[in-house]
């Protein structure tokens, strides 16, 4: 393995028992910067336990060479090591990190995004000790976020994984996990690297691989984000590569989650810090014209995809008007399932099947808004609380679908 | 008078005989060779049939767009009607050879024509086929992304799209088989001037202010709309 790795600088601790990484890309300056910090906060956090925090880049061409510092030193210390995996790619830190982390020995290692933390390292602790004391071989942090934002989440992504693998964990998509070394080994282990690398690097991949697994999973909530995740620049970009993602976990794992009934809560630490005053809703008017577009132009693509009763509910949807606006949280569910079966028996082409589908997801916002707009947050959380459930009731269609497609053909 | 009947009875059947003695053979190897053609043609078609089936050609289809995949007959699947056009352009080679076979002059010229333009014919059709699944792959595309960017017009945008593709692909597919000379190119070149024409003009004389405005939009240094309700900005919503 040390072959593979490449540290532009030796590490400064032997032995770590925390190696704490920062993707490289795409802003190497904010990286070297970030660990920096991070450096100075495991110190604090950890004054007895020697931990490092590195740069990791998985692009040999983008390295720096040895001796090139990316940082000017200041006072906290030296600049941070650099690690060039054996990957290539942007999405290449991860599997970096799990090289480091099984070639220094760490028991384990954190892949944290380069953004302002807290002066208190208490979140440190709170984000590495369910690892490092044995308890736990994946921890995802979680942050208190807007009504608003990550509604894509809020909507698809967190209902349809809970329904799926059982877990209720209600950020799955974050870029930063915490792996125990069991956990990396058996990553490391996986023949998705080197088969499907890009799949392997997807934002969901290592959650849903541990979630199917039956893995000591947990989640620390760490206050509010400092930075907001980088935004696509239109909806059907993100809804066509996160359900793209999630669609290929599910595929990926189908005779593990077939087997799950029901969720479970996933142990939880530190507090959700909401959010005080609620913002004003944004106004549901444009998403109710996107939905309706969608309906007009869209509809003999989605009659491809979706059952005539479902095609029925959504023309009824299609007639309220914008501040009347509800989807329900079953046909939701059902659109969601239907277009994953679609996905899996590639009904149309892919890209285009995602793409088609923001309409729809842009109704379901609509009428999120509409519904927990005058809301407060515990409200809000109850609203999706019934709308996981709804979804997880929906699930033994999800399964008669999945196994029998062509049955229910329309 | 009989004796003389008789006779030329006799030789007239005598030339028929030897023209049947000559030409016998030639007509026994056409009908061989058209027999051996069908035979090699039903093969083909029962080959291509399985072999496309394992190819997956008509889940392929489906996602091109080329079919829908909803209440379409076997018999009209993409695999079907592949290994139906092997099967004809089998059955029209073994004619065309079965036409040189026999010898004559006239069948031999036929046969020869035949031959020479049957390629040209299914390269035309390839090239249609090619064309069809495109201009009904990139209509989906473009149905979908104008769409999303909240295009009133969609459906026309994503016709003419097909349409203009479409043509596009019958021009060169006539073109190559050699149908209608240059008129095809012309018609297409004709066409497609016309109709850059009127869009220039709808654009500059009836969407000034339109295209003004979005230019006005696109500008750096402009600020916010001064008309704009920022509850109405999409981008308070975070949907990652």
């Amino acid at each position: 393995m040390s072959g593979v790795l490449d540290p532009t600088r030796a590490g400064e601790a032997l032995a770590p028992e925390l190696v704490v990484g920062v993707p490289a890309e795409p802003d190497r300056l904010a990286a070297s910067e970030s660990a920096q910090a991070l450096q100075a906060a495991l110190r604090a956090a950890y004054p007895s336990r020697p931990a490092v925090a590195v740069v990791l880049t998985g692009d040999p061409r983008g390295a720096a060479p040895p001796g090139d510092l990316l940082a000017p030193a200041s006072p906290e210390g030296e600049p941070p090591a650099v690690y060039t995996g054996s990957h290539d790619g942007l999405e290449a830190a991860l599997p970096t990190l799990l090289e480091v982390e099984l070639s220094l020995g760490a028991p384990a290692c954190a892949l944290l995004e380069p953004m302002p933390r807290p002066a208190d390292p208490t979140w440190m602790r709170q984000l590495l000790d369910p690892v490092l004391d044995g308890s736990f071989d994946l921890v995802a942090p979680a942050y208190a976020r807007g009504r608003f934002d990550g509604v894509l989440v809020t909507g698809v992504v967190y209902p349809l994984t809970r329904a799926l693998f059982g877990q209720r964990l209600r950020q799955p998509l974050g870029r930063e996990v915490v792996v125990s070394r069991a956990l990396a080994e058996r990553l490391l282990a996986d023949g998705a690297w080197r088969t499907d690398p890009s799949s392997a690097t997807a934002d969901l991949w290592v959650i849903a691989k541990a979630a199917a697994h039956e893995t000591r999973i947990a989640q620390v909530y760490l206050g509010p984000r400092t930075r907001p995740p980088p935004q696509p620049a239109d909806v059907s970009q993100a809804v066509a590569r996160v359900l793209g993602t999630v669609f290929q976990d599910m595929a990926l794992h189908a005779p593990r989650w077939q087997r799950v009934r029901g969720s479970r809560p996933v142990p939880t630490f530190g507090e959700e810090h909401l959010p005080g005053e609620p913002n004003p809703p944004p106004a549901a008017g444009p998403l109710v014209s996107a939905f309706e577009l969608g309906w007009q132009d869209l509809r003999a693509l989605w009659g491809a995809v979706l059952p005539p009763q479902t095609m029925l509910a959504l023309q009824r949807i299609a007639r309220d008007p914008p501040e009347a606006f509800r989807m329900p949280d079953a046909v939701w569910a059902r659109v969601v399932y239907d277009f994953a079966v679609g996905w899996r028996v590639k009904i149309m082409d892919r890209e285009q099947l995602l793409r088609s589908m923001t309409p729809l997801y842009l109704g379901w916002v609509a009428s999120f808004v509409n519904e927990v707009g005058g809301l407060g947050r515990p409200e809000t959380e109850a609203r999706v609380e019934r709308l996981c459930e709804a979804f997880e009731a929906e699930k033994p269609y999800l399964i008669s679908r999945w196994r029998w497609p062509d049955r229910f053909t329309p | 008078m009989w004796e003389r009947v008789s006779q030329v009875l006799a030789e007239a059947f005598g030339r028929l005989g030897a023209a049947l003695a000559a030409d016998l053979p030639a007509l026994v190897a056409m009908v061989v060779v058209l027999a051996g053609g069908v035979a090699l043609a039903f093969a083909v078609r029962a080959g291509l049939r399985r072999l496309l089936a394992r190819v997956g050609l008509d889940r392929r289809a489906r996602e091109w767009g080329l079919t829908t995949g909803r209440g379409i007959e076997p018999q009209h699947e993409p695999s079907w009607l592949v290994a139906r056009g092997a099967f004809w352009f089998l059955v029209l080679l073994s004619v065309a050879l079965s036409l040189d076979v026999l010898g004559a002059a006239t069948t031999t010229a036929v046969g020869h024509s035949l031959l020479a333009f049957l390629p040209r014919l299914v390269v035309g059709a390839v090239v249609l086929l090619v064309g069809v699944g495109a201009a009904r792959f990139l209509e989906r595309s473009v149905l979908i992304g104008a769409v999303n960017l909240g295009i009133r017009q969609a459906r026309p945008l994503s016709l003419a799209v097909k349409w203009f593709l479409l043509v596009l692909a019958a021009a060169m597919a006539l073109e190559h088989v050699g149908v209608g000379g240059g008129l095809p190119t012309l018609a297409f070149g004709i066409v497609l001037g016309g109709l850059v024409l009127t869009a220039s003009l709808a654009l500059g004389l009836g969407a000034r202010d339109a295209v003004s405005r979005a230019l006005d939009r696109q500008l750096p240094a402009e600020g916010p709309h001064p008309t704009e309700d920022p509850r109405e900005n999409p981008r308070r919503i975070q949907h990652l």
